[in-house]
C-alpha cells in the first residue's frame, strides 16, 4: 500500500513542502508576441501537515496558480517566470519550474502520486465511460501490478465513506457529492500535497456539510495531509482550518497578507498588526487597489448578514404570473414512461416582489424556471400572464401554453413579443454569450433584432444609458472599452453583470434568475444584488430567485418558495428584522 | 471507310465541336466579367456614399481596402509564417491567370490559328506546338476555364445545398428523409455514374447538334451536368458536416440563453450558430471539395477522351491534352511503345494539373490553419489550447509527460 510505505519519521511536520518563488504568468495575446501579465511575482509556501488556503476576487487568477503548479501552462499560450520547488521528504528538493521552464521529467513522476489535483467540478474530472473503480485503480497501476489494486481500492472507498457496491458505476449513476467522494478516494493514492479547486461550490447545503466532515474525518485519521484549497467560501475556510494554517490572499496590490486563522474569529479591529508583519512575503500581485489584510472584505463573514440593507422596500404590486396546476414531464423516447419532474405546482408572482426558490439539488427548481419561460417542451397546466399597464381588451391576461402549444413554430409573433417581457438570466455565466461575438454586437444585437430600434446612434444611446443606470461601467471611456471585448477576455462576475445589463436593456416585467449568485464572490455578490434592486425601483421588475444558498435568499427575498418532491412545499414570508432562526427551511 | 480511320482522321474536322467551347467562351466568360466588374463598382460606391457616417471609410486607402483583401491575407500568412497558403497560392497561380487570361484569349487568338505542327518549345511558342500547329499554352489556357468552372460550380452546389439541407436535419421528420438521401448517394461510385451519364448526354447531343436553338445551348448543358453530377458527389460529405457541426453548437448553454432572451430561432441557427461558428469549418471543406472536383473532372475527362465509344469530346480540357496523338495512335493501333519523342505535348499539362490539386489541398489545409490562429487573435474562442502548426514540435514534448 502506497501510504503505509511512506515513511512519515523523515518528514517533520511544518517543514516547508512546496516553494513556489517569483512565479509569474504571461499570456501570449497574438503572433506579434503581444503579452498580458496575469500573475506579477507570487511567492508563497505550502508547509507540510498544514491546510493553505488560496483565497481572492473572481477571476484573480487562483486557479491559474494552481494549473502553473501542475504545470498546464505551456508554451506557446503561456510564459512563466520563476520557481517552483517541491521537497519530497522534507529533504530532497524536486524542481517543478526552474528560471521559467517546466522540467517534464519531473512533473511526470509527481503528477498524481505525489501531487492530486481536484479540479473545479468533479463531473468534468472524471471520465464518463469508465467505472468508478477502474478509474481510482488507475492511480496505483503504474507502480503496483493489476491484481493487487482491489484491496487498496476497498480501503480508499471506505474511507471516503462510499459502498463497495458503488465502485462498480459510472460517474453519470453516481449523485454529486458521491463524485466528489470518489474523486478524494482518488486523492488517497497521493503520498504529499492535496490541491483542491472549490471543492464544494457546486453542492447542496447538505452534501457541503458532508464533505467537509469528510475532509474533517480524514485529516483527523492523518490519511489527508496538506492541502492547497482554492476557494472563495470564507464559510469552508472557517469550518475546515486550525490554528496554524494559512490562509493566503491575491488581491490587485503591491502589499500582500497572510493570515493566521486566528484572526478571522476576532474583530476586525482588534488584529495586531504584528501578525502581518511577521508573516509577511514578498508575494506581489498586478494592479491598482490598495489592500490591507484587516480590513479586506472577503474575510468579512458579516457581510451577508448586511444585505438586507441594500434591497430597498417597496410596496408590492398586482399579481403578473398565475401558474396553475403546472406539470412538466421529461420523456425518454418513445416506449419509457416519461419522467415526471413537476407536478401540480400553484404560484403568484406579484409585481415588483422577490421571490426565492429554494430546495435540494435536483429538485427541479432550474426545469420550474424553463417551464415557466417556455423553453421546454411537454408543460402542462395554465400559465396565465397579466400584462401590467394594458386595459382588459388589449388582450392583456394570456395563457402561455396556449398560445404556443408544444409542436408549433417555436418564432409566433405573440410569444416573441411576451419574450422581451419575460427573461431568463442563467445559472452559467461563463457560457451566456455567443464566444464568437464582441460584446458590442451581443448588445446591439439585443437593441435592434429584438427591440427593433433602426437608428445607428438610438442604439448606442439606449446602451450607454442602461450600462451607466445599472453601474456596470462608471464612464463612457469604460464602455467603449467594455463593447470592443469579447466573452472570453472577461471575469465570470463581469459576464454575469453584463447578463443583467443585457437583461435590463429590454424593460422587463419579470426576470427569471437561475442561481446569480454562484460561483461569485461576496463582493461581486453584493453588487449583483444592488444592480437587482435597482432594476426593481427603475422598472417595477418582479424577479423570481433560484438560489441554494439559503442565508442570502432568507436575507433578500421578499417571500421564500421551497420546492420538494416536484411540487411546492411551502412559501413562506421571512422577517427580516429578527433572527435567521425564524426563516428556516425544511 | 473504318471507323477508326474516321478517328484518327487528322484537320479541323476532328475539331469540329470546339467551336462551341468558343461560343461558351464569346458568351459566358463576358458576361461573368461584367457582372464581376459592375459588383465590384456597385459596392465601391456604396462604401464611399456610407463613408459620411462612418470613420473607417475616410481616407482613400481605407476605401479601397476590400480591394487589397487577398492580398491581405497573404501578408498575413506571410507574417504567420504559413506556408501551406503561399505554397497553395503561388501553385495555384497559373491556373488563375491561365483563367483571367481565358476571357482575353478567345477575343484575341481564337482556337483556329495555327503553325507549323510538332514545334518544340521555342521564344514564340514557350511549350511548343501541337500536331496539328495549334499552341499548346493557348490549349492550357482554355483548358484553364473549363477546369475552373466546373469546380467552382460544382463546389458551390454542393455547399448551398449542403448547407440548406444540413440546416433542415434538425427537424426530426425531414432529418430521417435527408439523411436516406445522403445514404442513397454515398452508394454511388461517383466515376462510372459520371461516365454513364455523359455517354447518355453525347448521344442526344448528336441528335440536338442540327438544331439552332438547343445547339448553341448544349456546352452549357454539358458543364451544367458535369458540375452538378460531381457536386452531388459531394453533397453527402457537407450535409454531414453541417449536420454535426450545427449539433455540436447547438446544444452549448448560450443557445439556451439566447432564445430565452427573444432572439428568433432562424437567426439563432443561421447567424449564432452557422454564420458565426461553423462558417470557417465549412469554407475550409469547401475549398478541400474544390480540389476533390477538379481530380475527378481531370480523371473523367481523361477516361472519356480514352473510350471512344463514350464520345471522344473534350479534348480541349488538360485531361485530354495528356492523351496525345501518338498515345491515341498507340492505343488504336494496338501498337507495344509509346514514342516520348514529342515530350512538350504531355509535360506541360501535366505539371499544371498537378500544381492546381496540389494547390488547391495546401490552400485548403493552410486556411484551416490560418482560420485557428485567427480564432486565436480575436479571442473568441471555445478552447484555450488550439494545436497551432509552427510551435507542434513543443507541444508535442510537452504532451508525452
Amino acid at each position: 500500500m502506497l501510504n503505509e510505505n511512506f515513511d512519515r519519521s523523515e518528514t517533520p511536520l511544518g517543514g516547508i513542502l512546496l516553494d513556489v518563488k517569483n512565479l509569474s504568468v504571461y499570456l501570449r495575446q497574438d503572433q506579434n508576441l503581444r503579452e498580458k501579465l496575469l500573475l506579477n511575482r507570487i511567492s508563497f509556501q505550502v508547509r507540510r501537515g498544514k491546510f493553505t488556503a488560496l483565497i481572492g476576487r473572481s477571476g484573480i487568477g487562483k486557479t491559474l496558480t494552481l494549473k502553473a503548479i501542475v504545470g498546464f501552462l505551456t508554451p506557446p499560450d503561456w510564459r512563466l517566470e520563476g520557481d517552483i520547488n517541491l521537497y519530497k521528504n522534507g529533504q530532497k528538493k524536486i524542481a517543478l519550474l526552474k528560471n521559467g521552464r517546466y522540467l517534464p521529467d519531473n512533473l511526470k513522476a509527481l503528477r498524481g502520486k505525489t501531487v492530486f489535483t481536484i479540479f473545479q467540478g468533479p463531473d468534468s474530472h472524471l471520465h464518463p465511460t469508465l467505472s468508478i473503480k477502474w478509474q481510482i485503480g488507475e492511480m496505483i497501476r503504474p507502480s503496483k501490478p493489476w491484481k493487487n489494486t482491489g484491496a487498496s481500492i476497498k480501503k480508499w472507498l471506505s474511507d471516503v465513506g462510499l459502498d463497495a457496491g458503488e465502485a462498480k458505476k459510472y460517474p453519470h449513476q453516481l449523485a454529486q457529492g458521491q463524485r466528489q467522494r470518489a474523486l478524494m478516494a482518488m486523492a488517497r493514492g497521493c503520498k504529499d500535497l492535496v490541491m483542491a479547486d472549490e471543492p464544494t461550490s457546486a453542492l447542496d447545503d447538505d452534501t457541503k456539510k458532508q464533505i467537509i466532515q469528510l475532509f474533517l474525518n480524514l485529516r483527523k485519521e492523518r490519511k489527508l495531509e496538506s492541502l492547497l484549497l482554492v476557494t472563495h467560501d470564507v464559510n469552508l475556510i472557517r469550518s475546515l482550518f486550525e490554528k496554524d494554517d494559512e490562509i493566503i490572499i491575491l488581491d490587485k496590490t503591491d502589499g500582500q497578507g497572510v493570515g493566521v486563522i486566528d484572526a478571522l474569529d476576532r474583530a476586525e479591529s482588534e488584529l495586531p498588526d504584528h501578525i502581518i508583519e511577521s508573516r509577511k512575503l514578498t508575494t506581489r500581485y498586478v494592479g491598482e487597489i490598495p489592500l490591507v489584510l484587516k480590513s479586506h472584505p472577503l474575510l468579512n463573514p458579516r457581510r451577508i448578514e448586511n444585505m438586507r440593507t441594500i434591497v430597498s422596500s417597496k410596496s408590492i404590486g398586482d399579481v403578473i404570473l398565475q401558474v396553475k396546476d403546472l406539470r412538466q414531464t421529461y420523456s425518454h423516447g418513445m416506449l419509457k414512461k416519461p419522467r415526471v419532474v413537476l407536478d401540480g405546482i400553484d404560484l403568484d408572482i406579484r409585481e415588483g416582489e422577490f421571490l426565492g426558490i429554494v430546495g435540494k439539488s435536483g429538485c427541479g427548481k432550474t426545469t420550474l424556471i424553463k417551464s415557466l419561460a417556455r423553453l421546454l417542451p411537454n408543460t402542462q397546466g395554465r400559465i396565465f400572464y397579466c400584462r401590467p399597464h394594458r386595459k382588459p381588451q388589449e388582450n392583456w391576461k394570456v395563457d402561455l401554453i396556449k398560445i404556443q402549444p408544444d409542436g408549433s413554430k417555436p418564432d409566433s409573433p405573440i410569444m416573441m413579443e411576451l419574450r422581451k417581457e419575460i427573461q431568463v438570466i442563467f445559472q452559467n455565466s461563463a457560457s451566456i454569450f455567443n464566444p464568437r461575438m464582441t460584446i458590442g454586437e451581443i448588445l446591439t444585437e439585443t437593441v435592434s433584432t429584438i427591440f427593433g430600434v433602426r437608428n445607428q446612434n438610438e442604439r448606442r444611446n439606449m446602451i450607454t444609458r442602461s450600462l451607466l443606470d445599472l453601474g456596470i461601467c462608471k464612464s463612457e471611456g469604460d464602455i467603449e472599452e467594455i463593447l470592443k471585448k469579447y466573452p472570453s477576455e472577461l471575469s465570470g462576475g463581469e459576464k454575469q453583470r453584463l447578463a443583467i445589463g443585457r437583461v435590463f436593456l429590454l424593460r422587463p416585467k419579470l426576470i427569471f434568475a437561475d442561481e446569480p449568485f454562484a460561483d461569485q464572490d461576496i463582493i461581486t455578490k453584493i453588487e449583483i444584488l444592488r444592480m437587482m434592486n435597482r432594476i426593481r425601483e427603475l422598472n417595477s421588475t418582479a424577479f423570481v430567485i433560484v438560489s441554494h444558498e439559503r442565508d442570502l435568499i432568507a436575507q433578500t427575498s421578499d417571500r421564500i418558495a421551497t420546492i420538494a418532491n416536484g411540487g411546492i412545499k411551502e412559501i413562506m414570508i421571512p422577517s427580516h428584522s429578527n433572527d435567521l432562526e425564524k426563516a428556516e427551511f425544511s | 471507310m473504318d471507323s477508326r480511320e474516321h478517328d484518327l482522321k487528322v484537320g479541323p474536322e476532328t475539331y469540329r465541336h470546339l467551336k462551341l467551347f468558343q461560343y461558351f467562351g464569346f458568351t459566358v466568360w463576358p458576361l461573368f466579367f461584367f457582372i464581376s466588374l459592375i459588383t465590384l463598382i456597385y459596392s465601391f460606391f456604396k462604401c464611399i456614399f456610407k463613408s459620411s457616417k462612418k470613420s473607417r471609410f475616410k481616407t482613400l486607402r481605407a476605401r479601397v481596402s476590400f480591394l487589397f483583401y487577398p492580398f491581405s491575407i497573404l501578408r498575413s500568412a506571410v507574417k504567420a509564417q504559413n506556408f501551406r497558403i503561399i505554397g497553395g497560392i503561388l501553385l495555384l497561380l497559373p491556373i488563375l491567370t491561365a483563367t483571367i487570361l481565358n476571357i482575353f484569349y478567345l477575343f484575341v487568338a481564337p482556337r483556329t490559328f495555327t503553325t507549323l505542327p510538332l514545334l518544340a518549345p521555342q521564344l514564340l511558342h514557350p511549350f511548343g506546338t501541337n500536331n496539328e500547329g495549334v499552341d499548346i499554352l493557348r490549349l492550357i489556357i482554355l483548358g484553364a476555364g473549363h477546369t475552373y468552372f466546373i469546380g467552382m460550380l460544382a463546389t458551390f452546389f454542393a455547399l448551398s445545398l449542403g448547407l440548406w439541407l444540413g440546416a433542415a436535419t434538425l427537424e426530426r421528420k425531414r432529418e430521417r428523409f435527408i439523411l436516406g438521401f445522403v445514404e442513397t448517394i454515398e452508394t454511388i461510385p461517383v466515376l462510372i455514374f459520371m461516365l454513364v451519364v455523359m455517354a447518355i448526354f453525347n448521344f442526344w447531343e448528336e441528335l440536338w447538334k442540327t438544331r439552332r436553338v438547343i445547339s448553341f445551348v448544349l456546352p452549357f448543358l454539358r458543364i451544367l451536368i458535369l458540375s452538378l453530377g460531381i457536386g452531388l458527389a459531394f453533397l453527402p460529405r457537407m450535409i454531414r458536416l453541417v449536420q454535426e457541426r450545427i449539433k455540436t453548437f447547438i446544444s452549448l448553454d448560450f443557445i439556451d440563453g439566447t432564445k430565452a432572451h427573444g432572439v428568433p430561432h432562424k437567426r439563432i441557427l443561421w447567424f449564432h450558430i452557422i454564420g458565426r461558428n461553423c462558417l470557417e469549418d465549412i469554407i475550409v471543406t469547401a475549398t478541400q471539395v474544390w480540389s476533390s472536383v477538379v481530380l475527378i473532372e481531370i480523371s473523367l475527362d481523361y477516361l472519356i477522351a480514352i473510350s471512344p465509344f463514350l464520345g471522344a469530346k473534350v479534348y480541349t480540357s488538360w485531361a485530354g491534352m495528356l492523351l496525345t496523338f501518338d498515345v491515341r495512335n498507340a492505343l488504336v493501333n494496338f501498337l507495344p511503345k509509346l514514342n516520348f519523342e514529342h515530350w512538350w505535348l504531355y509535360t506541360f499539362p501535366a505539371f499544371f494539373i498537378i500544381s492546381t490539386i496540389i494547390g488547391f489541398y495546401l490552400y485548403g489545409d493552410g486556411l484551416s490553419v490560418y482560420c485557428q490562429e485567427k480564432r486565436r487573435r480575436d479571442k473568441g474562442t471555445w478552447t484555450s489550447v488550439d494545436l497551432v502548426m509552427f510551435d507542434l514540435g513543443q507541444k508535442w514534448r510537452l504532451w508525452k509527460c
